[in-house]
């Protein structure tokens, strides 16, 4: 037994020392553009991505906002600060790749609490069915203090987020990783292109995490006891075969926490008038043209400038 | 409850302690009522349907026992019968009723019958066939009928091979749940060396490659002749690793309790022809066909033209059994047909570069009918096998599903399996024991693989493939 014991504690020691080892060269060894880590672990770009250019910017200027909007890609590639501006609204996107609301929670209390009244949730149903670690990943790699990395790896403790702290703890070497070319400013991203393909959704069934609706409830609930103003919002997807059965199932589970949590919702999702191919960058995104209808619908809705303006 | 889950890391030590704490007479209970749970994980109103497997087939060894020849016959027919029943309704029910449909839709006939909405039992074609072979022994005469009903439900639901086997003989098994195991050190070592290479191949190897290879699959349109091969070979490792490395894992629990099972994978991708091949993977599975199909069929005892039907009848079936699905019944005959060949060719390799030649000839004849048996439908194998000889390019955009999935992410999955193919053959001669290394070297290999499944482990809800048949 006692042999049994030390050969096993010799061997987790040993183990330990090779994951220190390994996780300090995937952080600092630089392969062609990026790091190590970026060819084994996928969302693992320390200083990486569209993340890092939309918490440079946010923390970088100390402004308060008339809006600030939180979410996935819907988001960061959605609602254009620009559009927003010519409307005399100033606009923040916080919105990161599938972003959800454990990362939405840990970015509004450690960075956004106190940069507007006034916030767009931006909802798109595949995040509330996802586990979430990947996108939070990205941000514990990329928020700028380490508390609230921490936080990010308690809302999700799993060997994934455990790896990511560890190489963002470990990352000496401090280049830049991939930054995402389309990034504009204030956290948007232009998308170019047009859709390609339409894909199909028939055999798509929603599929709900319920952690993710409690996580949901648990940030609107803090942002109403900060007396913060929340309006909820999707934009027009194209039509595709399934998209209404998929849609529809998520509205089912959905509507009941919005009406106990007493939302506005902005549901454009099955909207059709002047959005056709040419307004999509592929099945999920709207491209530049497609934002720019998109906000300007926003804009003229009533609900929603009621919202912007108490 | 799956092997790379959570609930298994409580499970196992907390089952492990309780067996080495409790008096022997207690054991047995212990194991079936753990087995009971961990089976329930899934879908717990399936164990009745395993209750009845268990109790036809304990009903009728104990009569076959104590029957005369003629006797003990329809007791055997009728156990067969009741058990692959069990398996018709719940796997092939809907496949025949489907074919059924389509075949009355073709001769003009307007009349269908309906499918059921059934969910397929996790496991069922294993247990059915360990279940089987405990039967056919007792009436061969090579097993005594069990009297212990616990005993011979433990045979049926031993938890480490409930699932996906490796498909037991009662001769190996059933008296190692009366041999009272104390605890030891080989034992437990061996065990978690098995254990841990086990979970390696699964969680680092074959969940890697399914994070591409799935995606591929599902757009085979949408990418290039380049994704569809990487795809293909990976796949090839996928199965290889998913399966194997559930089996080193159940081999490995039950050898930390001091049970022996058979061994089910034996560095199968190094064979130099179909035939070997088949000795060296799914081994319970192709010894089963052997003993209860082919050789009663009359194996290779009635001449050439006979043995090449046999074995293309075997392989048939072993398609069949794999899924209620064309693509499976297709992948099993083109096997078939390919060993009468190699048998009837009598091809041999030898020589250094010859072996070499055979075998990457073998992977690549197994590979490619691999894609059957991954494919959904004939219309997407065939999309796959047009893809990669046309040279296809890409269409157009990639589907957003490949967004994560950049180069240097291919890339990294294609390292690690080349570091895989490197080790495979070394670290599994060391887990078998047939390869001496250092206590220092061993120490060191298995930090390397414990560190690795730390730092590249796919942590999620990844079934095992061979979970579905």
């Amino acid at each position: 037994m006692k042999l049994m014991v030390r050969n096993s504690l010799k061997v987790l020691l040993a183990a330990c020392l090779i994951y220190a080892g390994v996780i300090l060269i995937f952080s600092n060894v630089q392969l062609i553009d990026r790091r190590m880590s970026s060819y084994f672990i996928p969302n693992m770009q320390r200083n990486g991505g569209q993340e890092m250019q939309m918490m440079r910017d946010l923390t970088s200027n100390p402004t308060k906002y008339d809006a600030i909007v939180l979410g996935s890609s819907h988001a960061y590639r959605g609602y254009d600060p620009r559009i927003f501006e010519q409307s005399g609204i100033s606009l923040f996107n916080a919105g990161t790749s599938a972003q959800n609301a454990k990362g939405s929670f840990v970015l509004y209390t450690e960075y956004l609490r106190n940069r507007t009244d006034f916030f767009i949730l931006d909802i798109y149903d595949p995040v509330f069915e996802l586990e979430g670690t990947e996108s939070n990943m990205r941000l514990i790699q990329n928020v700028p203090t380490n508390e609230a990395a921490v936080a990010l790896v308690q809302q999700e403790f799993k060997m994934y987020t455990l790896n990511a702290m560890a190489v963002r703890i470990a990352s000496l070497n401090p280049m830049d990783e991939a930054p995402n070319n389309d990034y504009i400013k204030n956290g948007f991203c232009e998308k170019k292109g047009i859709l390609y393909a339409v894909e199909s959704l028939n055999d798509s069934v929603f599929d709900a995490n319920e952690e993710m609706f409690l996580a949901f409830e648990k940030m609107v609930k803090q942002m109403q006891a900060d007396d913060k103003r929340i309006v909820l919002c999707s934009h027009p997807l194209p039509a595709c075969p399934g998209l209404h059965n998929y849609h529809d199932k998520f509205l089912a589970r959905f509507n009941l926490l919005i009406q106990k949590l007493g939302l506005e919702y902005i549901d454009l999702t099955y909207y059709t008038e002047g959005f056709g191919v040419s307004e999509f960058a592929d099945i999920s995104h709207l491209n530049q043209q497609g934002v720019e209808l998109y906000n300007r619908l926003l804009l003229q809705n009533s609900n929603f400038n009621e919202a912007v303006i108490k | 409850m799956l092997f790379n889950s959570i609930e298994f890391f409580l499970f196992f030590p907390i089952v492990t302690a309780l067996y080495f704490l409790l008096p022997h007479q207690w054991r047995w209970l212990m194991l079936l009522i753990a087995s009971c749970v961990f089976y329930m994980f899934f879908v717990p109103a399936y164990i009745f349907i395993l209750l009845a497997t268990i109790l036809v087939d304990y009903v009728a060894a104990i009569q076959i026992e104590r029957s005369s020849k003629p006797r003990a016959r329809r007791w055997l027919i009728g156990s067969i019968i009741s058990t692959i029943l069990i398996l018709a309704i719940f796997k092939y029910y809907n496949f025949f009723i489907g074919n059924f449909n389509g075949i009355a839709q073709l001769i003009g006939w307007n009349y269908s019958v309906n499918t059921l909405s059934i969910l397929l039992p996790i496991g069922l074609s294993f247990h059915t066939f360990q279940s089987l072979s405990y039967v056919v022994e007792v009436y061969r005469g090579n097993q005594k009928a069990e009297k212990h009903f616990g005993i011979y439900s433990l045979y049926v639901m031993f938890y480490p091979q409930l699932v996906a086997g490796p498909i037991e003989r009662p001769q190996n098994v059933l008296h190692q749940f009366r041999e009272k195991h104390s605890m030891n050190y080989l034992d437990v070592s061996k065990g978690m060396q098995r254990i841990v290479w086990g979970m390696f191949k699964k969680v680092v190897i074959a969940d890697n490659l399914a994070q591409f290879v799935s995606p591929v699959y599902e757009h085979v349109g949408a990418v290039s002749w380049m994704y569809l091969a990487i795809a293909v070979v990976f796949f090839s490792f996928q199965i290889y690793c998913d399966f194997g490395g559930y089996s080193d894992i159940a081999i490995g629990t039950a050898r930390v309790m001091g049970f022996r099972l058979m061994e089910n994978f034996k560095l199968p991708y190094r064979s130099t022809g179909v035939g070997m091949f088949w000795s060296k993977w799914h081994i319970s599975l192709s010894t089963w066909f052997r003993d209860y199909v082919y050789i009663p069929l009359g194996g290779n005892r009635k001449g050439a033209a006979r043995t090449s039907l046999n074995l293309f009848i075997v392989f048939a079936i072993s398609g069949l059994w794999h899924g209620a699905n064309w693509t499976f019944v297709v992948w099993g005959m083109a096997h078939g047909l390919w060993l009468v060949l190699e048998n009837r060719m009598n091809v041999r390799w030898e020589g250094k570069l010859k072996v070499w030649f055979g075998t990457v000839l073998t992977f690549a004849g197994v590979s490619f009918l691999w894609i059957f048996f991954r494919s959904s439908s004939f219309d997407q194998a065939i999309s796959i096998v047009k893809g990669i000889v046309t040279f296809q390019s890409q269409p157009g955009f990639l589907p957003s599903v490949f967004v994560p999935l950049n180069g240097a992410v291919i890339m990294g999955k294609i390292l690690l399996l080349l570091v895989f193919v490197f080790i495979d053959r070394r670290v599994t001669e060391v887990v078998f024991g047939t390869r001496a290394i250092s206590a220092n070297q061993k120490m060191w290999l298995f930090a390397v693989l414990l560190a690795s499944l730390a730092l590249f482990g796919q942590w999620g809800k990844v079934d095992f493939i061979y979970f579905q048949f």
